[in-house]
């Protein structure tokens, strides 16, 4: 990305794609998760009741504490789960 | 969308589908004469949560990574019990009230294999797999939450 920093997709699910407006996809810059977390709630001020109780997944896997990203990395925004 | 890996199980269908889910084609893939048991868990839409008359739930799911952690569930389903074909499919979209948003089936030689399979996939397809669920009911409409969330799947205990 530029600068050097990582470019990644940051993909929106459920209560998180409502509190973007919508968006469901964006592509943004971001050295970690912890960074890109205050970076999203820069952005869409609405997600922050959201992250609170979020996890993130990197490369569909979940992140458990801070993870460093790189380039092309897929994130994704997972509110809690409902499935079954 | 089920596309599997190269290296997946052959044993294995995970699926997931904007359809109408079917038992039938579920136990058609599990049965087997290798098979004394085939078990079955279909997860149906109730008409009432908390007091409220329920409408319909819709379904979202992470496909790619949804998909990733079935294969998951399946390969730790193997490792744990002697099961013979495994086959979870879960629905998205709208599910109607008593419509089925989920079906494992399991099959296996004896029937404590696939009782025990089954109940520990449902339980940890429900706390791991990225599907969400709104439900619309009288007078609004909630995004649910499972009382258990995990991020990583709990294999299944060892065998004494």
């Amino acid at each position: 990305g530029r600068g050097g920093m990582p470019t990644v997709t940051v993909l929106y699910f459920a209560r998180a794609r409502e509190a973007t407006g919508g968006l469901v996809e964006e592509t943004l810059d971001a050295e970690h998760t912890d960074a890109l977390r205050a970076l999203l709630v820069e952005r869409h001020p609405e997600l922050e009741s959201v992250l609170q109780s979020a996890v993130l997944a990197v490369n569909q896997e979940y992140a458990t504490a801070n993870v460093a990203l790189r380039d092309r990395d897929e994130v994704a925004v997972i509110p809690p789960i409902s499935g079954g | 969308m089920s596309a599997a890996p190269a290296d997946a199980d052959a044993r294995d269908h995970v699926e997931i589908t904007g359809s109408a889910l079917s038992l039938d084609a579920a136990y058609e893939f599990v049965r087997s004469p290798r098979a004394g048991a085939v078990v079955t868990f279909v997860g149906t839409t109730r008409d009432e949560f908390q007091g409220k008359r329920v409408d319909r739930l819709e379904y979202e799911c992470y496909a790619p990574m949804a998909l990733k952690k079935m294969r998951e569930l399946c390969g730790l389903m193997r490792g744990r019990w002697e099961v013979e074909n495994i086959h979870i499919a879960h629905r998205t979209g709208i599910v109607a009230v008593g419509e089925s948003s989920v079906i494992i089936a399991v099959s296996s030689a004896h029937r404590v294999a696939s009782l025990e399979a089954t109940r520990w996939c449902i339980d940890e397809l429900k706390a791991t797999v990225p599907i969400w669920k709104k439900e619309f009911f009288q007078g609004g409409e909630v995004w649910r939450e499972n009382e258990t969330q995990r991020r990583e799947i709990r294999p299944p205990e060892a065998v004494g």
